[in-house]
Order: C-alpha cells, then sequence, then structure tokens
C-alpha cells in the first residue's frame, strides 16, 4: 500500500491518507485540496499545547451544556456525552450547490411518491412500483390511508446520509424521512466549534446555520390548519430515557415550543389538546420524534406507551398536522432506491440528479438471483427498520452463514435489497493525538419551505466517522462538524430575533418536574447541612451533648422512624456515612435525594439555561465521585476530613444551583413552581428541626450547643450572630427561624413566598385548597408569635409550641398534595381491550 | 332471497369507573356482490361524546368513538338486516398454479390494475397473524396436486381442516400461534381462517380474511353450523378477473347464504370488531350475544 502524507501542523505525526479511498482532504497528486487551504493553514498555527486546549475545551463545553446520546443499555444512564472531533469536514460551496439541488430534487421526488401511495397509488396500477416493495413494508399504516389531501406537501422533513465513493462522486447511502434526527446535534456542533475556534470560521467564511431554525419556525407554524395569529406547536418526545432526548429538549428550547410526551396530550372533539397547567390547550401542530407506530395505541402498535390514542383521527380530521406525518417511514424502504430514477422521469419530468448506491431488490426476480449469485461481495439490507433487521455485510459471513442467509432470502424476498458496499471517503480526525483517516458519512437535512415549493437545506450536517473499515450504527463514532466553504456573500450576524417565544406553555408534566427538583434540591441540601453539622459533633471525642435534636431531624428527613437510626452507636461512623449518602435507591437518602433531582432536571432540561446545566453538571460529579470514595474501607474512605469536604462542596454545588435557578429559569410559570417545590421542603425541614429542638427539653450548655447547630443547618448561624451578638438563645432562634419576615431562612419567609406563587399562578383569582392551606399555616404561625414575646420560652409555652409546629409541617405536608392534584398531569394507567372476535 | 335481522351486543364492565375510553368498531356490515344491507344501526350505551362513521383501507364500515365521563360499563349494540343474493361459485376454475403465476407476474404499464388486483397482492403476502408458517403450508399441499382447479383444491382445503381439526371454543387465544393450532390439532373458526390463509398464501394465492356471522337456527332440515352463537370467521379466494370466492374451514365448505359478511383484511388484526383503550380502570368483563334471525320469506315478499 502507498502512503501519501502531509504535516498538518509541526507537533503531530503525519497524516497518511490511504491508497483505497478517496481522501477529503489530501489530493496524492496535489496535496491539500484548495477548499481545506484555509483550514490547514489556520491549524497548522496552533501548537500542540494550543491544540490539547482547544480539544480540551470542545470536550467541556459540550459536557457543560449536556450534549449527550443516550445509548439504552449503558449502565450510566442518562448521559452519555456527545464526542466531537476538532477537525471539521470541509465541503466546497461550489460542489455543495449541487448537492442541495439534488437533495432538494430528491426530496421533492419522495414527497410526491408518499402523497401518491396514501392517496390514489398510481404508481401501483401503473406498474411504476411493485404493490409487495410498498404493501409488504412495515412502514405502510394502513389506517392513514386517504388521510393525506394529496394536494398538499407532505414531507416536511428530510435527511439523507450521503458518502463519498473512491472516483470522488458522492452517494446517497439511505434515505431518513420517518423521525429524522440529528440536526440539533448538528446545530449544537457548530455552537461549540463556534466558541472554540472562532477565527477559523470567520477565517474560512463558512455559510451560517443559523437562518436554518428560523426555516424550521415558519414551515412548522405554516403546517396549522386552524387560522391562529400563534399557532400552537409542541415537540413530541417519548422522554428522557429516548437516545436523541437531549435533541429533542434542545429543538423545543431553541424553537420556543412545549416538550410533550404522549400522555401529555389527549384527543377531545377531534383534536389534540395540552395538558398545561393553563388547563387543556389545543394543538395545530407537532414536530413528532415518537417513531410512528407507537402513536397511537388504539390504531396502530396497541402495546405502545408512548403514544395519544386518537391521535389517527385527529390527523383524519385535519385538525391536528405531524412533521413528519404519520407513514413517511414508508420512504425509507431501500427498496425504493432502484426505483427512483423512473420515478423522477414520471412524476417530475426530471432526471435523479444525485446517484444512489447500486440496490437490488430480492421481490423481483432477475435482481433477486444477482443478489443470491453475489451475496459474498454485496450488503444485505432488510426493506424494514427494527432492531432484530441488522444490515448484514456479505463478506463477513462463513459458507454456512451466507447459505442460511439465501434460505432466508428465497422464503421472503421482498423483505430484502442487496446493496453494492461503497468503499467510503476519509476524513482526518484525532485519534489518540494523532491525525489519522477515518471513513465518513454526512448526514444532511432539508426542511421544507414554508413560502414556496421547494426544501431548505441545512448548509452542511452531522459528519460521522470512524476508525475502522465500516461505519456501523451509532456506537463508537466520531462526529464532526461540516463546513461549507467559502460563503459568497457577505453574511449577517446571528439572527437578532430570539427563537424562543415566552409564550410556550408550561405542560402539567414540566411542572411536576420542576416542583421536584425544587423540593429534591432542597431537601439534599438540608441533608447535607445536617449531616455536615451532625458529623462534626460525633467525631469529637466526646459525643458533643445538644448533639440530639439535629441528629433526630436529620434521620426524619431520611425516613428512619424516631429513635431507630442507631447510627450514634455504630462502631464504626464511615460505615454510616456511606450507609446514609450512597444509596440512591433509598427515599431520604441522599444519594436518593441528589439523583432525583438530577432526573427531575433531565425531565425539564428544555427549561434550564446552559448555565444552570454546566451547575447540574458539576452537582452530578460530586455525587458520582463520593460513591467509589465512600466505599473506600482504608480510612481515608469516608473519614472525617474526607467526608466534611464533600459534604462542603456539595452543598456549595447545590446552593449555587438555587442561586442561579431563581434568577434564569426560563419562563415565569416554570420558576414558581420551582421555587414553590423549595419553600414548602424548606418550612417542612425548619418546622421538623424546630419541634425536635423544643421537644428535646435540652438546658444550659447542652441547650446551647443544640440550638447553634440548628442554626448551622439553617444556614443561619452568621445572621444570629451578627443580629444578638451572643451566644444562641432560645426565644432568639426561634424569632429569626420561625417569625422574621426578613430572612430567607425563616418559616413565615416560606410560607408567603410559596403562597405569593400560588397566587400568581391561579389565573381567575380564586384561593385554591393549596392557598388555602397555606394561609391558614401562616395565620397559625403568627399567632403562636405573641407566646415568645418577653424573650422567655416557659415549659407550657414549648408543648404548644411544638404541637402548632407539628400542624405546620402537616399543613405544608397537604400543601404539597393539593399542589399537585390541581395541576400535574394525572396519568391515568392505560389499558388496550380487544375484544375477542370471531369464537366462532 | 332471504333476509337476516343480526343483533350482536357487546357489553362491557369495568372493576372501576372509565373516565376516558377510546373505540373502534367495525360492526356494521358491508355491502358484497351477494350482500345488500338494508338498515344497520349502532348504538352506545352510554352514549359517545365524540363519534364518527368511515370506510377503512378495505372498504369495512368502522366507527370510531369516545367516551370522556365516567362510566362503570359500556353496551356496543349493533343491530342490521341483510339480504343475500347467493350465486354458486363457478364449476371450472383455472389450475391453482396458473393462479399463481398470473398473481407472480408483474404489473404491466399497459393495463391499470384495479383496486381488486392491488388487495389480491396484499393478500399473498404474509400478515401478522398469517406469518410464514412452513407447517400451514405443508399441510396445504396435500389438496394441491399439480393441475387442480383452483376452487376445487380450496374447497378439499376447508374440507379436510374441518375433518382433521377439533373446533374447541376457548382452547385458543387470539395470539394463539398457528404452530399450535397445527400441533394441538384444535382451535375455533379464526385459527382455522388463518390456518387455511398461511397454507394458501404460501402456495402463492390470494386469500383473505373475512369476519362475520353465521344464522343461529338454519331451516328446517339443514345441520346447525359450528360457530352461529358468536361472530364467526372464514376466508375468501381471488381469482383473477372473477373476484373473491368464500369458504369455511369450520364447516368445511364453500359459504352458504347464511354466511354475513361484516367486513374483510388480510387477518383478524384488520378486522376486529371491536378495539378499545381505557385509561384508569383495572380489570374488566365482555359479555357478548349474537343473534342472526332468518326472516320469513312472506314478511317481505313482494
Amino acid at each position: 500500500m502507498t502512503s501519501t502524507q502531509t504535516t498538518l501542523f509541526p507537533d503531530t505525526p503525519d497524516y497518511h491518507a490511504l491508497a483505497d479511498a478517496w481522501d477529503e482532504m489530501w489530493d496524492a497528486e496535489a496535496g491539500v485540496r484548495p477548499h481545506w487551504r484555509e483550514l490547514v493553514t489556520g491549524l497548522s498555527t496552533l501548537s500542540a499545547r494550543d491544540w490539547s486546549a482547544r480539544n480540551q475545551r470542545i470536550k467541556r463545553l459540550l459536557r457543560e451544556n449536556g450534549v449527550t446520546y443516550h445509548v439504552y443499555d449503558d449502565p450510566r444512564g442518562y448521559t452519555r456525552t456527545w464526542e466531537l472531533d476538532p477537525v471539521p469536514l470541509v465541503l466546497d460551496a461550489g460542489e455543495w450547490a449541487a448537492i442541495e439541488a439534488g437533495l432538494e430534487q430528491r426530496a421533492r421526488l419522495l414527497d410526491r411518491v408518499l402523497r401518491d401511495l396514501y392517496g390514489p397509488q398510481h404508481l401501483l396500477r401503473r406498474g411504476l412500483l411493485p404493490p409487495e416493495l410498498v404493501l409488504g413494508h412495515a412502514g405502510f399504516l394502513r389506517p392513514l390511508l386517504g388521510a393525506l389531501p394529496a394536494h398538499r406537501r407532505r414531507l416536511i422533513f428530510y435527511a439523507a446520509d450521503l458518502a463519498r465513493g473512491p472516483d470522488g462522486r458522492l452517494w446517497v447511502l439511505a434515505d431518513r424521512t420517518q423521525s429524522p434526527s440529528g440536526a440539533g446535534y448538528a446545530l449544537e456542533n457548530r455552537s461549540v466549534m463556534a466558541r472554540t475556534f472562532p477565527e477559523l470560521l470567520e477565517s474560512n467564511r463558512v455559510v451560517r446555520l443559523n437562518a436554518w431554525l428560523d426555516a424550521v419556525q415558519a414551515s412548522l407554524n405554516s403546517l396549522a390548519e386552524a387560522a391562529r395569529e400563534i399557532p400552537q406547536v409542541v415537540v413530541l418526545t417519548p422522554g428522557p430515557a429516548n437516545e436523541t432526548y437531549f435533541e429533542h429538549a434542545y429543538l423545543a428550547a431553541r424553537l420556543g415550543y412545549s416538550l410533550a410526551q404522549g400522555d401529555d396530550l389527549t384527543v377531545k372533539d377531534g383534536r389534540v389538546w395540552l395538558k398545561s397547567v393553563q388547563g387543556l390547550k389545543p394543538v395545530d401542530v407537532i414536530l413528532r420524534r415518537v417513531d410512528e407506530d407507537w402513536c397511537d395505541p388504539l390504531e396502530l402498535r396497541a402495546d405502545s406507551r408512548l403514544g395519544t390514542a386518537g391521535l389517527v383521527e385527529a390527523v383524519r380530521r385535519g385538525q391536528v398536522a405531524l412533521a413528519n406525518p404519520l407513514g413517511s417511514g414508508l420512504l425509507e424502504n431501500p427498496a425504493l432506491m432502484p426505483f427512483l430514477p423512473a420515478l423522477a422521469e414520471a412524476l417530475l419530468g426530471e432526471d435523479l440528479l444525485l446517484p444512489t448506491a447500486a440496490t437490488w431488490w430480492c421481490g423481483q426476480d432477475k435482481e433477486r438471483e444477482h443478489v443470491l449469485a453475489n451475496l459474498s461481495r454485496l450488503v444485505l439490507k432488510p426493506i424494514n427498520r427494527g432492531v432484530a433487521s441488522e444490515t448484514v455485510f456479505g463478506g463477513d459471513l462463513d459458507r454456512k452463514q451466507l447459505a442460511a442467509w439465501k434460505d432466508r432470502i428465497r422464503a421472503r424476498p421482498h423483505l430484502y435489497v442487496g446493496q453494492q458496499p461503497l468503499v467510503l471517503s476519509t476524513v482526518p480526525a484525532l485519534h489518540g493525538g494523532r491525525l489519522t483517516p477515518h471513513r465518513a458519512s454526512l448526514r444532511t437535512f432539508l426542511v421544507a419551505r414554508a413560502d414556496a415549493d421547494g426544501y431548505a437545506a441545512l448548509p452542511g450536517g452531522l459528519t460521522r466517522c470512524a476508525s475502522g473499515g465500516k461505519l456501523s450504527g451509532q456506537r463508537g463514532a466520531l462526529n464532526k462538524d461540516t463546513w461549507i466553504a467559502p460563503a459568497r456573500l457577505p453574511q449577517k450576524g446571528p439572527s437578532p430575533t430570539p427563537h424562543r417565544r415566552e409564550s410556550g406553555l408550561l405542560t402539567s408534566r414540566a411542572a411536576d418536574n420542576l416542583f421536584w427538583a425544587g423540593r429534591y434540591l432542597e431537601r439534599a441540601e438540608a441533608v447535607a447541612r445536617l449531616l455536615r453539622a451532625v458529623l462534626d459533633g460525633l467525631w469529637e471525642e466526646e459525643t458533643t451533648p445538644g448533639l440530639g435534636p439535629v441528629l433526630e431531624a436529620l434521620m426524619g428527613l431520611m425516613g428512619y422512624p424516631p429513635g431507630e437510626c442507631g447510627c450514634a452507636e455504630r462502631p464504626d461512623l464511615a460505615a454510616c456515612v456511606r450507609e446514609l449518602t450512597t444509596r440512591p435507591d433509598q427515599p431520604g437518602n441522599l444519594a436518593h435525594s441528589v439523583r432525583a433531582l438530577l432526573a427531575c432536571a433531565y425531565g425539564t432540561r428544555e427549561y434550564w439555561s446552559v448555565a444552570i446545566w454546566r451547575l447540574l453538571d458539576r452537582v452530578e460529579r460530586v455525587e458520582r465521585d463520593w460513591g467509589p470514595r465512600a466505599a473506600g474501607r482504608s480510612r481515608s474512605g469516608a473519614g472525617r476530613e474526607r467526608t466534611d469536604l464533600w459534604l462542603g462542596r456539595l452543598i456549595d454545588a447545590l446552593a449555587g444551583l438555587a442561586g442561579l435557578a431563581s434568577e434564569t429559569l426560563s419562563r415565569e410559570a416554570a420558576f414558581r413552581f420551582f421555587d414553590l417545590g423549595r419553600r414548602i421542603e424548606r418550612g417542612q425541614t425548619l418546622a421538623l428541626l424546630l419541634a425536635r429542638t423544643l421537644e428535646s427539653r435540652l438546658a444550659g450548655e447542652a441547650e446551647r450547643e443544640s440550638l447553634s447547630l440548628a442554626l448551622q443547618s439553617a444556614d443561619s448561624l452568621v445572621t444570629f450572630r451578627r443580629r444578638y451578638r451572643s451566644e444562641p438563645f432560645l426565644a432568639g432562634v426561634l424569632d429569626l427561624l420561625l417569625w422574621d419576615t426578613d430572612s430567607p431562612r425563616s418559616l413565615i419567609y416560606q410560607l408567603r413566598t410559596a403562597r405569593r406563587h400560588l397566587q400568581e399562578l391561579t389565573a381567575s383569582g380564586q384561593r385554591g385548597r393549596a392557598e388555602r392551606l397555606l394561609f391558614s399555616a401562616e395565620e397559625r404561625l403568627h399567632a403562636s408569635e405573641a407566646m415568645v414575646e418577653d424573650l422567655i420560652v416557659d415549659a407550657g409555652e414549648r408543648q404548644r409550641l411544638t404541637v402548632i409546629l407539628r400542624e405546620l409541617g402537616d399543613l405544608l405536608a397537604s400543601a404539597s398534595d393539593a399542589v399537585t392534584h390541581a395541576w400535574f398531569t394525572h396519568v391515568q394507567e392505560q389499558h388496550v381491550l380487544l375484544a375477542a372476535a370471531g369464537e366462532g | 332471497m332471504p333476509r337476516f335481522r343480526i343483533d350482536h351486543v357487546n357489553h362491557y364492565r369495568y372493576a372501576r369507573d372509565i373516565g376516558l375510553n377510546y373505540g373502534e368498531a367495525r360492526l356494521l356490515p358491508r355491502a358484497t356482490p351477494g350482500q345488500q344491507v338494508l338498515e344497520s344501526r349502532l348504538e352506545l350505551d352510554p352514549g359517545a361524546d365524540d363519534r364518527r362513521d368511515r370506510l377503512d383501507a378495505w372498504g369495512n364500515r368502522v366507527t370510531w368513538f369516545t367516551l370522556r365521563r365516567p362510566h362503570a360499563g359500556l353496551a356496543v349494540t349493533a343491530s342490521s338486516l341483510v339480504e343475500r343474493v347467493v350465486t354458486d361459485p363457478p364449476n371450472a376454475s383455472p389450475p391453482w398454479e396458473e393462479v399463481a403465476a398470473h398473481l407472480a407476474r408483474p404489473i404491466g404499464e399497459a393495463e391499470e390494475a384495479g383496486a381488486d388486483c392491488i388487495l389480491a397482492r396484499e393478500c399473498r403476502l404474509p400478515s401478522a397473524f398469517v406469518p410464514l408458517e412452513t407447517a400451514a403450508l405443508d399441510y396445504a399441499r396435500a389438496s394441491f396436486p399439480p393441475g387442480r382447479p383452483l376452487l376445487q383444491a380450496v374447497a378439499d382445503l376447508a374440507a379436510r381442516i374441518r375433518a382433521e381439526f377439533h373446533y374447541r371454543p376457548s382452547a385458543t387465544r387470539i395470539d394463539t400461534p398457528l404452530a399450535e393450532v397445527l400441533a394441538e390439532r384444535h382451535g375455533v373458526c379464526q385459527d382455522f381462517a388463518h390456518l387455511a390463509l398461511a397454507g394458501l398464501r404460501g402456495l402463492g394465492l390470494a386469500a383473505r380474511y373475512v369476519s362475520g356471522y353465521l344464522e343461529t337456527t338454519p331451516p328446517q332440515g339443514q345441520p346447525r353450523l359450528e360457530g352461529a352463537d358468536a361472530s364467526h370467521a372464514w376466508i375468501a379466494i381471488y381469482l383473477p378477473h372473477q373476484g373473491w370466492f368464500d369458504f369455511d374451514p369450520t364447516n368445511g365448505g364453500a359459504a352458504g347464504e347464511g354466511h354475513l359478511t361484516l367486513a374483510w383484511g388480510r387477518d383478524y388484526g384488520d378486522v376486529a370488531p371491536l378495539k378499545g383503550v381505557i385509561y384508569g380502570g383495572g380489570g374488566h368483563s365482555l359479555d357478548v350475544g349474537v343473534t342472526v334471525d332468518r326472516l320469513a320469506e312472506e314478511a317481505h315478499a313482494g
């Protein structure tokens, strides 16, 4: 194998292009291709240290922005960070113009095919498409037959996977029409690159991407059937467990749409409604990211829990538009590919511009024989997508496997195509500190234009590459930004109008998650503070006498019945700490609260700013790092200093999050639900802590110590000292923590703030149950103030106040229930009934 | 020409009140060359909040409905009056291989294919309840020696299923696989219909699933047929240029004047008489009652 080389920048080893493939950057004869020269020159000026710093910056930005790609069986759960290579794929603007025209034509053609197959089916009747090819495909959704008006464009989003062969020609490998994903990642790649290599984007005159989202927004708005000033658009997602959930939340946030799951929607009077905290709101357009056959358990897959019963009927009645429409997955059938040139001729009167990888559908006799005879040199693809239908590379099969596949093809020939494998072009990518050639493919994205017939392409796309011979699926692939350069016209700056619309509705589910994010955040912080206070006392040689009340409050918060913690008796305090901080399966446990907070935040991620996401990432790392360390058997495990340090870091991260969230939560109602959760939780914690303190009947030094700990765990010790300039005393502590309307740590402040949120959330001005409960809690708290007017608290008063605090705790719990009842999704269990039919 | 009154009651009772109920019924008979629908009515009790009738992909009559108020039960009652025009199937038919070969030919650009032709293509393919099953194909082959006229061969297959399988209600469920039906040699009408379809499609023929009813009490002197107290299912085979001919594997022969058609499709899944999605509740029970009465000739004479 001959190899050619270039030096990309002085401190990295040479780049060796492969002999059997086209290299995007390097031409064996002419060196660096002209459209790469600007980039290569720019990169050459970077020192090795600079280079490494920029690469680190990319990684950090992606992690902090929460750009994740979820892999279903990943034990780490939600977050796997997206990997972005620092070297983009550069395409010459002139070549791109031709590609764009070809993609646009292909989108128009597929749209016509879609409309025909769900309408008059001329293509089948005239023999332009074999009926088995269409009728035998799982994407042909019969309930939608006749439901797509034939006069309107229906294919809204189109994506195509492109790759370049050894001769330098670009080929279409696959058409994506069902619910194409990746555009959000492509946009995020660009925004990370723009922050990492701003000067290179500038000097290369890279075509900007920002106009494309405007086109998406305009396109979706134009789909609304109802004449409404601002159509209601929602992004339909399967939820946080889905692999591309990041993108769903990203698009919802960027476009100002509500993010909804199937049971956030309901079909009533033949149209779709969003269950929002403001009641049911009509939905005009759905950006669909739930696979089509899962969208309606009544008429599509009955086992789906991701859909909305009645959605198909709402579509049939023309009351809601979906993008892409239900049924569009039919076009992903690779068996269509060999028919496209003739279809372009028949439907558009045009020659197909972009070549398609040579494909043979086994449903035809001659083609089947070709595939059977050449299977070892072909790629075998099932026409249907699915877990059990992986692509098979004939060259990988041994004799026995080949025979087995041939039998399968003969048994159901219409389900398979054979495809000529393409030797993919290579592109330089960073691998182990060196630039090496990676096989690449490019996913491009188009959206139907709102005001014209055609389609608008995202100028660029998502390049994926791998160092192995094949690009199989998503795993192990590296992503790249895609640069179209140079731009011909001077470009405008970033679009001045923000995409976010303030009118995006808050779904009941999101409100529920935000409320609980607030509660868990507060709970985690309270437990961490109490734990730190308690451990401080326990780690001393002699247990501090005033520890009892705080310890009991802590155990109460963590879900242990009174007097049952047993923690103080344990000889091994480190084991005890481990127990209290690392059991995510136990409600009340610190690990549980932190993870529940992260899950609630993740479920509402379109509401959180990048800055907040950065802090959430920090909270997550602090929590994650702790488990293995706490488990260490040695003294360095959950020892005093280490534990204290860790709790301090956690408290800082949580407090920072709370502070920033209050300032930047993007929508007003969203903030109110979040803060309502915090206030209710903090109120409950305070009531519990002070009730335990009063009950303990400590006196003298022990009392002072216990009051000091209570103040410390309520983060109010400094305030107290400043105000009273004395050691803690009961009446003063009660005054500060119960009745001081100015202290954001006092119980009265929690009650008032929570009530104010409820007032604002209740549009009609009517006082809801939760608000009434909080009002009566406030009155009761006020009434109790008279008891300690003279700053002396006797035993009887202590007793009465304890009872009142208990009642306040109960009122807060009831208020929380009332909030849940009034606003949050009441998702009911779904049952599918299928009457036993032909019993006869 | 005989007329029949069909009454079909489906009564759901739920363990707890249901607040939200979506349903789809295929309980109104369609018109066919051999059947005229004189009256048909579908009633819901309690009444639906939203309801719409339409035709599905195969031209069957579908009622889509929702109930949004709390209800403890739901009765779906279909009442119809149909008139049967029975024509005997042709005595002669082409050899089955010829038909299979015809159906495998690409549709030419010259001739515009009709809806029946497209449907026939669809009914040659495996479907959810009629997967490609070698055992079913092997079973069917015995009725299809080379050169045998198609309709004669199908009649023979139906007769063999009738003779060799036990009709046993509640031995199987909707999702009992064909392999089990074949192994146990028992089932109900839909199992036998699916079995016949799997064999016929395996041979490259086009056959569809038909759901409907049987006359409850046949005229004097004729035997009472199996499956008469419930909805029934059988098959129809496609003969190019001549149309579809109904056979009843459960009763072993061609469908007669007492076979009243509701709907057809690829298999049971396309024509389930009632489907529903309910929210809330827990368990439920369903009582089904079917009565099919032949009206006295004089009642509609003249």
